[in-house]
């Protein structure tokens, strides 16, 4: 008897029984898979590192013709217990074709270092995580995704020239690169042949473009790094722990879906607590009949425990499996950077699915409780004991101004807030996931983000191919920037161009003397940059730090601290504190007086144009085709390219945006449609009656179409309210990661963020209601004669 | 006397689980303008479904019903709605009203909803609490539903029947569920309600509510088995005969 009880009951309400069955699937598939995600992701970079053999400290030197000085000062040092060094030929991305093109789309990461498999000192993977040890000749191995980026294709052939040499390589693959393989890291490793290498460094040639990365085995980073601070081949230099920030990205792109994940788990189980709740409420009859003839509560209880069971169970086990892929593809971009993993994946994901079994009979056996207080009278009196004696009306139509639909519509909603409620908090939820994750993207591309690259507002950017002149000492900054100024002019577009450099210079303060990066311009002047606090260095003998900066050395505005520049010692006053992201958050600006124009700096920001006849947006964009043209190159970007490439992640971060305005539609109509055919069912009696009064279908589907447009409207006003704090909360310790630990003002993208969004919502949600809400259709008015 | 409501070879068959059901055969009746007829006969019969059919609630599935003058099978289900809505009422067993709504809400519903009807929403309330007044529960205007007695809650959904001033009442076991003074409340205020012009056809198993309506349809099986005419009910004083006239005939038609 209890199974055909429960056989009918299934029967009965397949269709909530289904939504609900898809409910524990998704608990479970975004239990199983974040649960293994974070825990991926959490000892991510620990692992990735463990596997390649990383080490305490890193340096990347361009030796130039000056030859390798690091390895004396390394052999010297007793605060370090070994290294290793590999070689590397630094080759800028312009000089790589395919088909006479530059094989690389605009991006200011533009230089690569080359290097030959036999030399590698670290393990590198291949997408499958084996480790490289070999790489055919006549073809190479690229970490980063530029290749990806450019469309460059396993098979390519492309041509790479350095000095006199060209030499034309089969591109083989992505190589995870745990030093250089975060695009955060702006250089690419290009890994080939001993031989392939060999016919570029035996070449003299390619000289002035040797250099060497170092891993360096130490327990005091800090006095390595002291001990080399005037060492002048030094280009990088950072801790494991900053190399580990450079996956900063990576890990947040992952994380941020960990927290859509964690949402969406949090969604499931409300609606799932709502739902068992909902069915056990109207089912007062059913089970007020079972209390009269005498069946006790824990068998009734148990009734629906066991129904409640076999779904979580046939729910959770489905879920697994979905999560395998899931979780992969939630994953995907991570795991294309890092070699990523846990040793106990099933373990972890069948532990999730028996959580969600668990949490879900948890809430089972708390909504069955009311089971005890439905007494055999609720049966005969039609639920309508003193208990459920209640206020229902809250508007009066009488007195109301609205149309009918909207008035009952209304009415409903505000006589039963606490079910109506649960939903506007999961659509405020759902469209707050996604508004967060616009405004993020859209600030990652937009000048708001500027100050922070330690760069200020100019009509275009070019990232000349002469850049790597400039670095290796055949050119000064006047002397490329002069050339271009002459080009603009031939071109009649006359503009100052500047470039932003970056040196190394050694910073010491009471104990700590360290080589830090030195923004420096001569043509723009110190004040035309953002500061936090204080103001802009106003002499030779000032210079502004970042708030990292000054945490790592103790000082504060107002004190001195001795910095080298050009050779010369001198103290410097800190007057001004900086946000920056430049070098994760770690530099100072000098004063534009400062005797910095000789030095060849290590690297610079892309050439920038400032037009002199202050054109307009549609000028500038038209200028910069032309440019492209004259210069055969799309490193001529405008404003928001410029900011889009440089922070490399607003791109990634919209399609976590769009993944996630999908799954939110889905469980937005999901929702729409479980909580619609449960009001069908507790209304049918309602609709029989209205439609026996003369009311029309379309009347009755716009009143329940009505509802949800209601609660959607209420979430788009909340959410709309709440999307720029809580954005502050969710992306300013992202931002504080990245060196803004300030903070800094978002980008609202007013149409997308205020009209798009909502709209799709309420699109959804309209079509969700309206579609299920045709179900009352099968409502006859002659129903109303078998009301109960 | 014109006919507002024509029925002609009337059937209805459900099939359940491929068996047909006969509920209705081949019923033919006439009901006249401002007639009260009370339809009777034994459970399952068939005398809701007769009720539900001629009202445009449930369709036919064969013969033709004709509500002043319409054919309410060639009609859309839009129409038959604006047909309910504006020419019918409807009084069922169990008093429901939308829980979501106070009494008057419930009443003045149909009036809101109806295009026909051009009174201001003012006007419309003001009928309606006239009409609560008459059926005396007008100190109930602004409760829930659940706050009020069933015997009430079936005048408050006698005063919705009435708000669009139909042509025609339908009532379905009007006072099943109500005590002995109630269901004497509810029957009178119909007779009123009829004496004032409006045509009543209702259900009943009760031959006390019956006695007090024109005509009784005796239904059994799905067919009118035989009709009795009551004539016009004119007062108490012809009840307690009317009632004892209609008993004898009930049994001969084996009630």
């Amino acid at each position: 008897m209890f199974f055909r009880i429960l056989k009918k009951d299934i029967r009965r309400k397949k269709t909530m029984n289904i939504i609900l069955l898809l409910f524990v699937v998704l608990s479970a598939m975004f239990a199983s898979s974040s649960v293994n995600n974070i825990i991926t992701v959490v000892g991510g970079t620990d692992y990735y590192f463990e596997q390649a053999g990383m080490a305490d400290y890193y340096f990347i030197t361009n030796e130039g013709k000056i030859g390798d000085t690091l390895s004396e000062k390394l052999n010297k040092e007793p605060a370090v217990t070994g290294y290793r060094r590999e070689n590397t030929l630094y080759i800028s991305s312009d000089y790589i074709t395919r088909d006479g093109k530059n094989a690389f789309k605009a991006s200011t990461n533009s230089l690569c270092l080359m290097m030959s498999v036999d030399d590698a000192k670290i393990n590198y993977f291949d997408k499958n995580n084996d480790v490289v040890r070999t790489v055919d000749e006549g073809t190479f191995y690229l970490s980063g995704s530029f290749a990806e980026s450019s469309g460059i294709e396993v098979g390519d052939k492309l041509d790479l020239k350095l000095g006199d040499v060209t030499v034309t390589l089969e591109y083989a693959g992505r190589i995870k690169d745990a030093l250089l393989g975060s695009d955060f890291m702006g250089n690419s490793r290009i890994m080939m042949n001993a031989k392939d290498y060999a016919r570029f460094a035996d070449d003299p040639s390619t000289s002035g473009y040797r250099g060497g990365l170092f891993y360096v085995d130490t327990d005091d980073a800090k006095a390595v790094e002291q001990a080399v601070t005037d060492d002048l081949t030094i280009t990088f230099d950072g801790a494991h722990s900053v190399i580990k920030m450079t996956y900063i990205l990576e890990v947040i792109t992952a994380g941020m879906l960990l927290v859509v994940s964690i949402a969406l788990i949090l969604i499931s189980f409300v609606i799932l607590r709502f739902t068992i709740g909902f069915t056990i409420t109207e089912e007062f009859r059913e089970i007020g009949v079972m209390k009269a003839i005498g069946i006790k509560n824990r068998h009734i209880r148990a009734l629906y425990l066991v129904k409640y069971l076999g779904i979580a169970v046939i729910g959770a086990v489905i879920g697994y499996f979905v999560s395998i892929p899931f979780g992969e593809l939630l994953l995907r971009s991570a795991s294309k950077a890092m070699y990523l993993g846990n040793d106990s994946t099933v373990l972890i994901g069948a532990l999730s699915c028996i959580a969600v079994v668990g949490i879900i009979m948890l809430f089972c056996w708390g909504c069955t409780r009311r089971i005890k207080k439905l007494s055999p009278i609720d049966a005969v009196r039609n639920g309508q004991t003193g208990e459920r004696f209640r206020k229902h009306s809250f508007l009066k139509l009488s007195r109301s101004k609205l149309p009918a639909t909207g008035f009952l519509a209304v009415n409903d909603v505000v006589s039963a807030p606490k079910q109506y409620s649960i939903m506007t908090l999961v659509f405020t939820l759902c469209l707050l996931l996604v508004m967060i994750f616009a405004n993020i993207a859209n600030t990652l591309a937009s000048d708001k983000i500027l100050f922070l690259l330690s760069v200020h507002n100019s009509d275009l950017y070019y990232s000349s191919k002469d850049e790597m002149d400039v670095w290796g000492g055949v050119k000064t900054v006047d002397e490329l920037c002069e050339s271009i100024e002459k080009d603009l002019s031939d071109l009649g577009m006359p503009a100052n161009v500047h470039l932003e450099g970056q040196y190394k210079v050694p910073v010491e303060f009471g104990d700590v003397r360290q080589n830090v990066t030195a923004l420096w311009c001569g043509e723009t002047k110190c004040s035309d940059y953002v500061y936090e606090l204080g103001t802009a260095p106003q002499n030779e003998l000032e210079f502004a730090a970042t708030s990292l900066i000054c945490e790592k050395y103790g000082f504060d505005i107002g004190d001195k601290a001795k910095i080298t520049v050009n050779g010369e010692t001198k103290e410097y006053l800190l007057t001004g504190i900086f946000q920056s992201m430049n070098q994760l958050g770690q530099v100072i600006r000098l004063h534009e007086d400062a005797p910095l124009a000789e030095v060849v700096p290590g690297t610079t920001y892309p050439a920038q144009i400032d037009f002199d006849d202050d054109p307009d947006a549609k000028t500038i964009e038209n200028r910069k085709e032309i440019l492209r043209k004259h210069w055969d190159s799309d490193k001529v970007q405008n404003v928001t390219e410029f900011v889009k490439d440089s922070t490399n992640s607003a791109d990634a971060i919209a399609a976590v945006k769009n993944l996630v305005l999908i799954i939110s539609v889905m469980i937005i109509v999901m929702i729409v449609v479980l909580m619609e055919r449960s009001f069908i069912a507790k209304e049918k009696a309602e609709i029989a009656l209205m439609k026996a009064l003369g009311n029309k279908d379309k009347f009755i589907i716009r009143q329940h179409a009505f509802r949800f447009v209601i609660v959607a409207v209420v979430s788009g006003v909340l959410s709309a309210v709440l999307c720029l704090p809580l954005t502050k909360l969710v992306a300013d310790p992202i931002f504080a990661m990245m060196g803004a630990s300030d903070g800094l003002g978002y980008e609202l993208n007013i149409p997308e963020i205020f009209a798009l969004y909502p709209v799709i919502i309420l699109a959804a949600v309209i079509a969700g209601a309206f579609f299920t809400a045709l179900y009352t259709r099968t409502v006859k008015a002659s129903d109303a004669a078998n009301i109960e | 006397m014109n006919n507002i409501l024509e029925i002609k070879d009337l059937c209805k068959t459900y099939i359940v689980n491929k068996r047909q059901n006969n509920v209705l055969r081949n019923i033919s009746f006439s009901v006249g303008e401002g007639e009260m007829v009370a339809v009777m006969g034994p459970s399952g019969s068939g005398k809701s479904t007769l009720l539900y059919t001629v009202s445009g609630m449930d369709n036919v599935t064969s013969g033709s019903v004709s509500f002043c003058g319409s054919e309410l099978s060639k009609l859309k289900p839009d129409e038959l709605a604006e047909l309910r809505l504006n020419e019918m009422g409807f009084i069922f067993q169990q008093m429901y009203m939308l829980k979501n709504l106070t009494l008057l809400d419930n009443i003045i519903l149909p009036a809101v909803r109806s295009e026909k009807n051009k009174a201001s929403r003012a006007e419309k309330q003001a009928k309606g609490l006239e009409l609560m007044n008459k059926l005396g529960i007008n100190e109930l205007a602004d409760n829930d539903i659940n706050e009020v007695s069933g015997g009430q809650l079936q005048r408050a959904c006698i005063c919705r029947s009435m708000i669009n001033s139909p042509k025609m009442i339908f009532a379905d076991e009007p006072t099943g569920a109500l005590n002995r003074t109630s269901s004497e409340e509810v029957t009178d205020e119909l007779c009123r309600l009829n004496a004032s012009g409006t045509t009543v056809m209702m259900v009943t198993h009760d031959t006390r509510v019956a006695a007090k309506c024109d005509r009784v349809l005796f239904i059994v099986d799905g067919s009118i088995k035989e009709e009795y005419n009551l004539g016009k009910y004119s007062g108490a004083s012809t009840l307690r005969d009317r009632e004892r006239k209609l008993s004898d005939w009930l049994m001969n038609m084996g009630w």
